[in-house]
Order: C-alpha cells, then structure tokens, then sequence
C-alpha cells in the first residue's frame, strides 16, 4: 500500500495536486468573489464531471463523438488513399516530384483553416465541406511523411536487389513497399491526429453537430462545464486513435522500433 | 546565355504543372464556367481578379491593418510562450524528478486540439488580443518544452564528462556552456514548430473570435459574398507562414553555424 502511494505521489503528485487545488479553488475561493459568477468562469471538477455523465446518459455525448469521429476518418482516409501512394511515386520520380511539389508546398504553407470560408462558399454549409477541411489539411502531413521515409530507404538495398535479379514490379512490393511501410504508418498516425486537431476548429464555423459543435454550443448557452467536458473528450479520443494505430503497427510491423512514448500530432512537422 | 539557359531548364522542371494549372484555372473561372452558366456568381474567381483585388487593398491600406494585427499578436503570443516554455523543458530535460512530475500533465494537456480552447480563453479574456494571445501560447508552448527537453536528453554523455574533467564542475557554468548549447538545435526545431502550429491557429482564432487580423478578413469575405478576398487572403497568410518559417530557419542557420543542418 505504501510502495503504491509512493509511486503515485512520485509520478501523479502534481496532477493530483493540481486537480485538487482546481477543485477548491473554483468551489470555495473564488466563490468568495462577489464581483462577477466564479463558477461561470472556472467551473469546479466535480460539477464538470456530473455534465459528462448527464451528457452520456442522455446519449448526447455519443452522437457528438460519432459525428465527428465520421468526418475524421473520411477526410482523413480519402487524404490518406491520395498521399500515400502519391509520396511512394513521387519518391521514385523525381521529375514528377519536381513538378507537384510546388503545389503541395502551396496547399502545406496555407493554414487549412484558411480554407473554411472559401470551402463554405465552395460546397455550402454541408458535411462536404468538413470533409474537404480535413483533407486538405491531412494531406500534406501524410505526403511529406511518406515521402521523406521512402527516400531513406538505403541505395544499397535497392542496388543489391537489382543484383539479385528483381524486376520493376518485384523491387516495389518487396523493397520499397516494406521499407516505406514504418513511415507509412507514422504518417497517418501524425495525419490523424492533426485531423482531429481541426475538426475542432472546422465544427465551431460550420457544423450542427460534433465535438466541436458540443464545446461552442457550451460557450453559447454559457455552460462553462460542457467546454471543459468537450475538450477533455476529444483529448481522450485523438490519444486512443493514436493508442490503436500504435498497436496495429506493433501487429503488422513486428521488427518495428518500439517507441518510448506515445507521440502526438507535434511531431508532424519535424520531418518536413 | 547559358546561366539564363539553365533557368528556363529550371522553370520548365519545376513550375510547368503549376504554370498549367493558374493558366487553366484563369481560363476556366473567365470563360468556360461563366458561358455555361451566366446568372451564376463566380465562386472560384480567376487569378487576375484575385491579383486586382489585392492591388485595391494594397492602395486603400486596409490589408496592413489586419497585416499587422495578426503579426503583433503572433510576436506577442510566441515570445510569451518561448518564455515561459523554454525555462520548463530545461528544467524538464536537467530534473528527473521534475520531468516525472510534468510529463502526466503535459500528455494530459498536449492531446487537447488549441482550438478547443477557444471558446474558454473567450470567456476568460473577452474578444480581442488577450485571447488570441492565448491560444498562440497553448499551441507553441508544447512542441517547445518537448523538443528543448528532448534536447537535453540526447545530449552525449561524454561531452558532459569531458566538461567536468577539464574543471567545468560548477552547475551553473555547465549548464550555460555545454547543456544550453548542445541543446540549441533541439531548442531551434521546437521553436520552428511552434511558430507554424501558432500561426495556423492565430488564424483559427481571429476567424471565431476577433474584430481583425488576417482571419477575420477571409471570414469576412465570405460573409460579405466576396471569394476572391478570401483566396487573397489565403494567399497572403500563406505567404507570411512561409516568411516565417523561413526567418525561423535563417536565424537557426545564423546561430548554428556548427551543427549540421
């Protein structure tokens, strides 16, 4: 018992803390204001957690979830049957390359939030356009991943291949295709984790329905803890779908490096 | 004769596609749709239009007012949070104890989408700078405190002993001339990294929550009917993301004049 308080009080000791001092800040410290509604503006955890469970129960909390979720991954999977095979391509030809990445610079310099007024103009008010966002902002990340992976493959292998006897087709399911997969894999685990980073912002500016919707709807009719049970949600979500990825990645990649720790949507521009 | 040979070479290899597509696409958006469907308001407007509409702004001055805005908040936001982020990956990256402590917070945090933070640092600070600000300090102060600890971390172990062995044994002193150098182009990346997630989400929040800035002004245009001010926008944000990158890059390349880039 001790040996467990010790290790929780020597990993979790802040965030304990910090939930604790949440908790009593906002239900007796700052209600000992009288100026303006404390609780308005900085709800206490425990009132937070009774708007998710009266969000669960009343099967809200998981329609949001499901619409959101459906834009995600449609977005993000027809992002994903574009670049992937498009970074493979473009790794082998670089006169191709020379040709289409200047677009794609174009499209990876433009915030993809930029592009929801136009996209609204474009395709109305319409689950089109959300997909479109996430597309859109997905693609580049999932390209540049891909690409930069395929090209590290070594010379060597590809020359010894060739040695070896190995013709077009052979040389591409057997050499590029599983040295590219870890990248693959990296790419759209970076790529959905950044979908689900803009859905948020994509839902507030046009949307009836989703995670985003649920947080926005929450500041409107002023019910400060629905925002933080918003937020906490798809925090929880985007961690799981990169959770899931991981472990699909240790099943179909068994010589793959185990990674320490679970990366987040941060790391996608580092290989660009 | 030959350099300018080689430039043509250049051009066709590199921009052909994109020369055909602004070609077609000014083709397409003045003839083509508008002959099939003549009522219809153009809602993918050519590149000259766009061109003109930027020109007009450009003359009237009303595109730096929001120029500037968006850049004085990002400079604000991201100092603030190269301040506040920087001193915690240190720690983070020199404390075992510290890093225990913070990482189940930061994992806790780091999930959460920037933007869905918007509609509280609303309800905090109100629209205007304040909240902008904000959110550039949510989006950036993560990829900096991961990469300057990330940084430290990776350091090799030998430089560290060699410093103590040549008589650089004071914490102080080790930590200003071996462990804040090596870890520089660790630091340079984080900060390149959140510079980018903080412009991208300046634009999100001047969108929703703000009465100028380059954000409002492509929302704005879509509100008053007018695609081709958002495609200039988006252009010229596009343009001012580059830049910045870029300057972040040049100013990495400047100071580290040793590492291998």
């Amino acid at each position: 018992m001790g040996r467990i308080l010790k290790f929780i009080t020597s990993r979790y000791g802040l965030i304990l803390f910090l939930l604790l001092s949440w908790e009593v800040t906002s239900q007796w410290i700052l209600a000992g204001w009288h100026t303006q509604n404390p609780k308005v503006l900085f709800p206490p955890l425990s009132s937070v957690l009774k708007e998710a469970t009266f969000l669960f129960r009343e099967k809200l909390l998981w329609e949001h979830i499901l619409a959101s979720t459906k834009r995600v991954f449609v977005g993000f999977g027809f992002a994903a049957l574009l670049a992937v095979p498009l970074g493979i391509i473009l790794s082998l030809s670089p006169r191709w390359n020379w040709q289409i990445r200047p677009l794609i610079n174009i499209i990876r310099f433009i915030p993809p939030v930029a592009w929801i007024p136009i996209s609204i103009l474009w395709f109305g008010i319409t689950e089109i356009q959300q997909y479109y966002i996430i597309f859109i902002g997905t693609l580049p990340v999932i390209f540049l991943i891909t690409y930069d992976n395929a090209k590290r493959i070594p010379q060597a292998m590809k020359k010894a291949a060739t040695c070896l006897g190995a013709g077009r087709l052979k040389m591409f399911l057997r050499v590029t295709l599983p040295g590219a997969l870890e990248g693959i894999f990296l790419s759209l685990r970076v790529g959905l984790g950044f979908g689900w980073f803009l859905i948020v912002a994509s839902e507030f500016v046009s949307a009836a329905n989703g995670l985003g919707y649920l947080i926005l709807e929450g500041r409107n009719i002023i019910k400060t803890e629905r925002i933080f049970v918003g937020m906490i949600t798809i925090g929880l979500i985007s961690y799981f779908f990169n959770f899931v990825l991981m472990k699909i990645k240790y099943c179909v990649l068994p010589w793959a490096e185990k990674e320490t720790k679970i990366s987040g949507i941060f790391e996608s521009q580092q290989s660009q | 004769m030959n350099h300018k040979n080689l430039n043509i070479t250049f051009f066709f290899r590199h921009f052909l596609l994109l020369t055909g597509i602004l070609v077609f696409w000014q083709i397409f958006s003045r003839f083509i749709y508008p002959y099939f469907n003549p009522t219809a308001s153009n809602i993918l407007p050519p590149p000259s239009s766009i061109l003109s509409m930027g020109w007009d702004l450009f003359k009237n001055g009303r595109l730096f007012v929001h120029i500037l805005a968006s850049l004085r908040r990002i400079v604000m936001g991201f100092l603030l949070a190269a301040i506040l982020g920087l001193p915690l990956g240190i720690l983070m990256g020199i404390s075992k104890n510290i890093r225990l402590q913070m990482a189940p917070l930061i994992e806790l945090l780091r999930p959460i989408p920037p933007f869905a933070w918007l509609p509280l640092a609303l309800l905090w600070f109100g629209i205007g700078d304040r909240e902008s600000i904000f959110l550039i300090i949510i989006a950036a102060i993560f990829p900096i405190i991961l990469n300057t600890q990330e940084g430290i971390e990776k350091i090799d172990v030998r430089l560290i002993n060699a410093a103590q062995s040549l008589g650089c044994a004071e914490k102080r002193r080790l930590l200003l001339k071996i462990i804040f150098p090596a870890s520089l182009p660790s630091i340079f990346l984080g900060l390149r990294i959140g510079l980018g997630f903080s412009w991208m989400v300046l634009v999100g929040a001047e969108m929703i929550g703000s009465i100028s800035g380059l954000g409002y002004l492509i929302l704005d245009s879509r509100n008053l009917g007018l695609p081709n001010l958002a495609l200039l926008g988006m252009v010229i944000i596009g343009i001012i993301g580059y830049v910045l990158d870029l300057g972040m890059r040049k100013l990495s390349n400047l100071i580290l004049l040793w590492a291998e880039s």
